[in-house]
């Protein structure tokens, strides 16, 4: 029989209130006050009419038995009948998930017919002999070595004889766990290691949770420390920062489990550590993972529910794109979330998480040392001297023109691609063999007379456009993936021999090179800032660009206008670097930053050697 | 025509006119801006992509022009979180100072490396500008916590006075002309230096 006064709480909220609506439901009367030893009488000095009362009681598993007492107040001269029974396990769970009550996750349990106690159905007589007052109603006690809450179970009496009253008809009896508490273990899964190239790859980490418990287990997967016991091993410490990124700094997983007792051990789903794209990142920003493991009696895993959340969590690894000497680590560890919750009677803690508990990723490093590319010398011979002294350790005294060498090395190039003689009187590019770049030489001045440098001479008005020396060209790169997000010059003008430099592209300069095949390379591009100043002295009193091989190289004529390079500057994207070079005595190279769709601007183009 | 070009950009960039500023009075802490996220994957290329480095703690070798640099400017040191400024120990050096101030015999030890230490030359100083960042044009994780003005190099000016690489946009400043600086003051105006080394 369920107690009457479940009902008026089933509204209440929190674990208190569900702690009070169980006790109720199991029959503890919270009206009435418990009976005294002595005899009570009314106002008046009469006795009452004879009550019954029928009291909690609890008793560890090793006692044996639970004795509810009956007191019968005052002694009756005669025997007194009455029937008890008890209040079903089920009628006890269904009263308490009406109040909504877990039972199973509370600090208190339902004793289990016939497993926890001698149950019995139905009605059963008890007497109390005649001038006693105290007896008690025995509920044999099934021990068990299982670790658990204490149980409860609840008794009811009923129809006692002799016009006696029951006055407490409902109690409980606790059944006191006496069994010690079992440490459950919970461990990672060894890791893989990773690589910076496994971008994408995905690496379980397995959870196990082995050893008995049943209250559950609930653990938090953290990036940790711990690298100091590695340190001395010759591995590095992968940084949160630069090789990888945790969506997280917590990867949480929590796990309820609750198994219902034996030894066991239990691989869970792991949590798998996606290796993924840095653009590809996973927000699992307020998401937390619970899942909740339910067993039968055979201790098979019946039904795994994913309460919350998605599997998976995401180190974002970077590839820093460094040389580095050591394999770098990322630190896995367990944390018990409920480890130091108090455990009723020993207050010890449930799981043991230290056991196993780390685990680690080895990110590989895939980057290789590039291959040595020195850079040009400046050409500079000359040194400064300040108030009649001459610093050593300057320019001159350093590098190849030291040496009395030459600053740079240069070839000829036909424009089918072979190397000339250095007195070749015809060439349409130059190799420099420091950089293995292949620069463009520029034909005559398409605006004034017919080409006289000895270089290949041009027919085609096409070749003298993109070739000639003081042609005007328009900034203008379509990829986006190196424009800087501005493309530059959209204009429609023409370009031909006639237009008056106002429709020219970059970018057409560059596809009619490669469409050439020019001095035998495809891949033709503007130069960056860097490269326009690698191929230029710095020699006080020279050109720019040894016009030797570079005929038509910043005539003064031309005015300064420079030469674009292919770099957007950093800050402004409508904005690309031009490198002025002059033919004259003031080889400087200075900067300036002009609009994409300003007036145009000289091109030099470059191609790397052997770029088909 | 260089002149009134710069003078117009400065007019409608008050930043790099603040920059400007900086350079002259000295040191300014660096907070780099880029054009992509330093890893290369945005919408322009590198110039100095970190994989062409290796980097140790106070030093890094470009494995592309054989050249070890120091991370720190001279004056600074490095620390686990970026460059420290030695105190009692000067960061700007006029250019005499700078010529005078390491001996690039194979017996001076700097930065726990030996031998060899100079004044870089203005095409390596070029080859470490980040031309995808400013303020400074640095790849922030191979240079530390660089600081945003003008680093001598050992090359003459034709225009008279040495040449400098400034890093808040990684340009070269000549005398006589761009920002301010005239021939005369070209190589008494102090300011920072980072020393290199030759490898092979």
């Amino acid at each position: 029989m369920v107690n009457p006064l479940t009902k008026k709480i089933q509204n209440k909220r929190g674990v208190l209130a569900s702690v009070a609506v169980l006790a109720l439901t199991l029959g503890l009367a919270a009206c009435d006050k418990p009976p005294e030893n002595t005899t009570l009488e009314n106002g008046s000095g009469k006795p009452l009419v004879p009550g019954l009362y029928l009291n909690n009681v609890s008793a560890s598993e090793s006692a044996g038995e639970l004795k509810f007492q009956v007191r019968l107040v005052p002694a009756n001269s005669q025997d007194i009948t009455f029937y008890y029974s008890l209040v079903t396990e089920a009628q006890a769970r269904q009263a308490a998930k009406d109040a909504g009550v877990n039972v199973d996750v509370l600090d208190i349990d339902v004793a289990e017919f016939g497993s926890d106690f001698d149950a019995f159905e139905g009605s059963r007589a008890f007497t109390i002999p005649a001038g006693t007052t105290d007896a008690s109603i025995r509920v044999g006690i099934k021990p068990d070595t299982v670790y658990e809450h204490d149980e409860y179970l609840a008794l009811n009496i009923s129809d006692a004889s002799g016009g006696v009253t029951i006055r407490r008809a409902a109690a409980y009896g606790k059944i006191i766990n006496d069994d010690p508490v079992p440490v459950a273990s919970i461990s990672l899964g060894d890791a893989d290691p990773v690589t910076e190239a496994g971008n994408g790859s995905s690496h379980p980490l397995l959870i196990t949770l082995s050893g008995d418990t049943e209250v559950p287990a609930r653990v938090m997967v953290v990036q940790s420390g711990g690298e100091a016991d590695y340190a001395s091993e010759g591995y590095g410490f992968a940084n949160a920062v630069d090789d990888f990124q945790v969506i997280r700094k917590e990867i949480r997983k929590e796990i309820n489990y609750k198994a219902p007792g034996g030894p066991k051990e239990t691989v869970l789903p792991g949590v798998t550590l996606r290796l993924v794209e840095s653009s590809d990142v996973i927000d699992l920003n307020g998401i937390g993972t619970v899942i909740d493991v339910e067993r039968n009696d055979n201790d098979e895993i019946v039904k795994e529910t994913l309460l919350a959340g998605v599997e998976g969590y995401s180190l974002d690894i970077i590839d820093d794109g460094l040389v580095e000497t050591k394999p770098e680590m990322i630190f896995i560890k367990l944390v018990a979330l409920n480890g130091d919750v108090a455990v009723p009677a020993s207050g010890a803690t449930l799981f043991n998480t230290n056991v196993g508990a780390t685990v680690l990723y080895v990110i590989s490093d895939n980057d290789v040392i590039p291959e040595v590319q020195p850079l040009n010398d400046t050409g500079v011979t000359s040194r400064l001297t300040l108030n009649d002294n001459t610093l050593p350790h300057q320019d001159a005294d350093f590098g190849r023109d030291a040496n009395g060498g030459p600053g740079f090395d240069l070839v000829k190039i036909s424009a089918t691609g072979e190397e000339l003689p250095p007195e070749a009187s015809q060439w349409s590019c130059v190799l420099d063999r420091t950089s293995n770049l292949i620069w463009e030489v520029k034909a005559t001045n398409t605006h004034s007379e017919p080409a006289s440098q000895g270089i290949n001479a041009l027919t085609a008005e096409k070749d003298m456009i993109y070739h000639g020396a003081d042609r005007l060209f328009n900034w203008h790169m379509s990829d986006p993936s190196l424009n800087g997000g501005v493309a530059g010059w959209q204009g429609t003008g023409i370009c031909d021999i006639a237009s008056s430099n106002t429709g020219c592209k970059t970018s057409e300069a560059e596809a009619y090179f490669n469409k050439q095949k020019y001095c035998g390379v495809s891949g033709w591009r503007l130069p960056t800032f860097e490269e326009l100043n690698e191929i230029a002295s710095f020699e006080p009193g020279t050109g720019s660009l040894n016009t030797l091989y570079f005929p038509m190289a910043g005539e003064q004529s031309f005015g300064a206008h420079g030469y674009w390079t292919s770099q957007t500057v950093a800050g402004d994207a409508s904005r690309a670097w031009v490198v002025v070079m002059r033919n004259s005595d003031i080889p400087i190279t200075p900067y300036a930053q002009f609009p994409k769709t300003a007036l145009g601007r000289y091109i030099r183009l470059v191609a790397n050697k052997g770029g088909m | 025509m260089f002149i009134s070009t710069f003078k117009q950009f400065v007019a409608h960039t008050p930043r790099l006119a603040m920059v400007t500023a900086l350079f002259l009075f000295g040191a300014a802490q660096a907070n780099e801006l880029c054009i992509t996220d330093n890893r290369g994957i945005d919408n322009v290329q590198q110039t100095t992509p970190t994989a062409r480095f290796t980097i140790s703690e106070h030093v890094v070798t470009d494995n592309k022009t054989g050249l070890m640099w120091s991370r720190c400017p001279h004056g600074y040191e490095y620390q686990s979180f970026g460059c420290n400024r030695v105190v009692g120990e000067k960061q700007t050096f006029t250019w005499a100072e700078a010529m005078a101030e390491i001996d690039p015999s194979e017996t001076t030890v700097y930065r726990g490396e030996p031998g060899g230490w100079r004044l870089p030359n203005v095409k390596e100083l070029l080859s470490i500008v980040e031309r995808t960042c400013h303020d400074p044009a640095l790849n922030s994780k191979v240079f530390l916590d660089s600081v945003t003005q003008a680093y001598w190099t050992n090359t003459l000016s034709a225009t008279g006075g040495a040449l400098a690489v400034d890093f808040n946009y990684g340009i070269i400043r000549t005398a006589g002309g761009d920002s301010g600086i005239t021939a005369d003051d070209n190589v008494t105006t102090p300011i920072a230096v980072r020393f290199v080394r030759d490898l092979n």
